[in-house]
Parts: structure tokens; C-alpha cells; sequence
């Protein structure tokens, strides 16, 4: 192995600092109103624990966020909940990251919280999504039945995403495929959700997918 | 992991405040209602109005000094998804932040996904 700093490093060019003025601090999008910004959305869904804030963070150029949505106990899916005296209310934290494409293209990813009672959030979470991310755990599997029959029922493109947990591949792509239930057309893939290359790989494996939906 | 409610731990509140007494009480606003990855920016008339309106409210102007999105702004101001959407949405009626809407009308789908997946390609 080589060491990269034994020898001298190249004189760094140093750019002039006079040039910046408060009013030309770089920011993450232009200011100007003209300008028209688009933000887009995939949805990363998954069981518990299955590694969609891993994914999140492994691309994000934020750290994730996380918002909060209310949950009503007794009333999820209703919007009026004067009517329920007594209500439990709790809440359940989405985390979402973020990762600017270019000049005015936005990239958003969701991680859809995974258990069952909070599926009326998917809805809107999804719309509008460019696709989504099924995150699988091979020792879980049953636990992404629900995001893989919802994202079918919704026509959402989607691809599945097995997380490799320490890259280790513990079933063949086919078994997987078989026991999801999953269609061929749908991409199946494996990564390591820690990992920057895996995560660039699904999203772009999910936006090829969507194209060529939109195509035909 | 920190103890911050999530999917895997739902339920407890850290607020003293409680969040809808920013937006009256509603849930949505009856004048539009911003999806969460709307990009929302301050404009001059935000601006401008900024030092006459709530403090929440000239919060959600400097925040919104850079495009961020509505789930961003709910994130930063530490309250619920759906008091970020109502004070968003509000606050863009009376004309202070500009609004991006995904997907607006006439967007062609094909060419928008094809940028993304440039995008993606060279980060």
C-alpha cells in the first residue's frame, strides 16, 4: 500500500476570496423567482428496522430530517376528529432526506413508516412519488409484503431493494422474487443500505423503471 | 439511535407549546394545501412584510430565505407536518412565498425523469 501523502502534494489553487460578497454566498438554489424549481419524490418503504433511514442518510446531502404526523388512534383516515371524545393521539415521525440534482431539480426521499396501523400516511406520501424503494430483509421477509402490495395496487413503479446486512447475499434474487410474489418486470436488486453506491444504484434503478412505465 | 419518536417508537411529545394554536386549530388550510416536497421560497413582498407579522411567521420567511421544502419547513420549526402545510399554504395565499409544486401542470413526465436520472448518474 501506498502512502498518498508521502510525497508533496500538488501547490492547491486558491481562489480568489475577494469575489464573494454577502450577496453571492453560495447557496443550494438560485433565489431567482424566475427560475422554475422542481421538486421530485421516491418513497422508501420497508418493515421495522430494515434500514430505510440508513438508505436515506447514506445519499442524503442533509442529515435526515424527521416531521411528525399526528395519528389518531380510533380515527385514522378521518379528518374531522371532533367528533371523538377521548381520542388517543400519538404521532409517528417520517424521515426524509434530500439531494439537490441540479441547478433547480430536487430530490426527495421518504422513508414511509412501515407498520400496518400507519398505511393511511402512504397515500399521500406517495402521490406525486417518481417511484419507490422496497427495502427487504431476507430474514423478514413478510414484512414488506404490505409495501409491496400497496405500491402493485397503487400502480406505483417500484423496485425491490434486498439490504444486505455486512454484504452478505443470503438468498438467490429468484427465491426472493418467488416468495414476494413480485412480477418480473419489477427490478430486484441487492445493496448495502450504509452505502452511498448502493443507494445511487436503487434510485437509479427505480427512475430507469419509472421511464420506461412512462414510456409506454 | 436517538430516543426521538419514530416509526419504531411512536408516541412521545417533547413540545410544550401546543402546535395547532399556530394555525387556529385546522388541520388544512382552505386555501391550498402544499404537498410535503413543495419547494417554498420568501419573496420580496415576504420580505418586506416580514417585520409586521407573528414570530412563527417571519420565521417561516428567514427560513424560507433558500428553497426548501414543506417537509424541510416542518422539520426546522420543530411542529407537525400538518401546522407546516396550513402555515405554508396560508402564508403563500397572502402572497409572501413563492411556491414549486411538483409535477405542475404541462410538466412532461419523460424528460423531467430523464433529468433525475442524469442527476443520479453523476453525484
Amino acid at each position: 500500500m501506498a502512502y498518498e501523502f508521502s510525497r508533496p502534494l500538488p501547490p492547491v489553487e486558491v481562489s480568489p476570496v475577494a469575489e464573494l460578497d454577502a450577496g453571492s454566498l453560495p447557496s443550494r438554489l438560485p433565489r431567482r423567482k424566475e427560475t422554475a424549481l422542481l421538486p421530485v419524490k421516491i418513497v422508501v418503504a420497508g418493515g421495522f428496522g430494515v434500514g430505510k433511514t440508513t438508505f436515506v442518510g447514506a445519499i442524503s446531502e442533509i442529515t435526515p430530517l424527521t416531521t411528525e404526523a399526528a395519528v389518531t388512534a380510533v380515527s385514522a383516515g378521518l379528518d374531522d376528529v371532533q367528533f371523538v371524545q377521548g381520542k388517543e393521539t400519538t404521532t409517528v415521525a417520517i424521515d426524509f432526506g434530500r439531494v439537490t440534482l441540479d441547478q433547480s431539480l430536487v430530490l426527495y426521499l421518504f422513508g414511509a413508516p412501515g407498520q400496518n396501523r400507519f398505511l393511511f400516511l402512504w397515500d399521500e406520501l406517495v402521490t406525486g412519488a417518481i417511484g419507490a424503494v422496497v427495502l427487504v430483509d431476507t430474514r423478514r421477509l413478510a414484512d414488506s409484503f404490505l409495501a409491496v402490495d400497496y405500491f402493485e395496487r397503487a400502480r406505483i413503479p417500484f423496485i425491490v431493494a434486498v439490504n444486505c446486512f455486512d454484504g452478505v447475499v443470503l438468498h438467490e434474487p429468484e427465491a426472493v422474487r418467488r416468495a414476494l410474489a413480485v412480477p418480473d418486470e419489477v427490478p430486484l436488486i441487492h445493496l448495502d443500505a450504509r452505502e452511498h453506491e448502493g443507494t445511487k444504484g436503487a434510485l437509479i434503478e427505480v427512475t430507469k423503471h419509472a421511464l420506461s412505465r412512462a414510456r409506454h | 439511535m436517538s430516543a426521538r419518536p419514530s416509526d419504531e417508537n411512536p408516541g412521545k411529545g417533547r413540545r410544550f407549546v401546543r402546535p395547532y394554536a399556530l394555525t387556529g386549530g385546522r388541520a388544512r388550510s382552505e386555501r391550498a394545501n402544499l404537498s410535503l416536497e413543495t419547494l417554498i421560497l420568501s419573496n420580496a413582498s415576504g420580505s418586506a412584510a416580514a417585520p409586521e407579522l407573528p414570530p412563527e411567521r417571519r420565521q417561516v420567511i428567514s427560513l424560507c430565505a433558500e428553497a426548501i421544502s414543506v417537509a424541510e419547513l416542518s422539520a426546522l420549526l420543530d411542529v407537525p407536518i400538518g401546522v407546516a402545510r396550513v402555515l405554508a399554504s396560508d402564508m403563500h395565499a397572502d402572497g409572501y412565498l413563492d411556491a414549486h409544486e411538483p409535477m405542475p401542470e404541462g410538466t412532461d413526465l419523460t424528460s423531467a425523469l430523464e433529468r433525475v436520472l442524469d442527476g443520479l448518474r453523476v453525484l
